[in-house]
């Protein structure tokens, strides 16, 4: 992710009003990002969005409330261990993510949600990186196994 | 409404003695918990299972004495206020009828009774001592 306007344009996205309560809003999060590279992290009592742009790196606050984001991270921990049980602990870990947005592409999450650091990175990986995963869990199949 | 909070065994005892504590820190933490969340008993949670955070919390943390669950009744007028007042922090990122029941909104927190700051903690905190409630193993 490259451009200011396309963060922007993710950002809108992943923070539309959800009608499905948590595990609506964290499917959103991770479909926006999807193919892009972007961290999120809690700054005192905001959640700023950082990306690389033009050899430097971005940063905006986005309207994500830090109960809120907490509950995210938490849900996003939910569905790394769904795929594979014990790959993380609910307070730190790393994994891929097959997420469904229109297509289907494969996210690595690593987060981090503990009362000191909380933070989630997403990372697009390459098809062919990703042919070798083999057993990424369909972001709507955890849905389903959810609430 | 029976509540299922998972933690360690030594925190267990020391929660059911004195009710939640949102200034706690852990050892060796400088974090405080901001929060107390709970799952009820017999709904699944898209935020994972209350047995599955008292491992996390026992491994994690070896020396008090294994993994636990608090579990205490908590009036459902309280669970509600809980639910509504933690969707209400999302700052319109969720939307929701607030006239909806009670386990609807539950389930729009993911399955989750999360006490923030506010009405919903204090009600719990003040009711806490006459609550009845009881620590469980887990295997």
């Amino acid at each position: 992710m490259t451009r200011s306007q396309t963060v922007e344009d993710c950002l809108r996205r992943a923070f539309e009003p959800a009608r499905r309560g948590v595990v609506g809003l964290t499917e959103q999060l991770l479909e926006a990002f999807a193919g892009g590279d972007v961290e999120f992290e809690r700054v005192g009592d905001r959640c700023v969005c950082r990306w690389d742009a033009d050899g430097g790196t971005q940063e905006t606050t986005v309207p994500l409330p830090p109960a809120a984001f907490r509950t995210i991270l938490a849900r996003i921990a939910m569905l790394c261990i769904e795929r594979s049980p014990n790959s993380v602990t609910p307070y730190r870990g790393e994994s891929l993510l097959t997420v469904d947005g229109g297509t289907t592409k494969v996210v690595r999450v690593a987060f981090v949600n503990t009362p000191e650091k909380q933070q989630l990175n997403l990372k697009s990986v390459s098809e062919k990186a990703s042919a070798g995963g083999g057993d990424q869990q369909s972001l709507v199949e955890s849905s389903r196994m959810g609430v | 409404m029976w509540l299922l909070h998972g933690t360690t065994r030594a925190r267990a005892e020391n929660i059911v003695q004195n009710g939640p504590n949102l200034r706690f820190v852990e050892p060796g933490g400088v974090g405080v918990a901001e929060n107390f969340s709970f799952t009820a008993e017999g709904t699944p949670s898209a935020l994972g299972a209350s047995v599955a955070y008292a491992s996390g919390k026992a491994t994690a943390f070896p020396n008090e004495r294994g993994p636990a669950l608090v579990v205490v009744d908590v009036p459902d007028e309280v669970v509600r206020a809980a639910a509504l007042e933690h969707l209400s922090l999302f700052a319109g990122l969720i939307k929701y009828d607030a006239t909806a029941e009670t386990g609807e909104l539950i389930a729009l927190c993911g399955g989750v009774i999360q006490f923030d700051p506010g009405a919903a903690l204090n009600s719990l905190t003040a009711t806490w001592g006459a609550l009845v409630k009881e620590i469980r193993g887990v295997p």
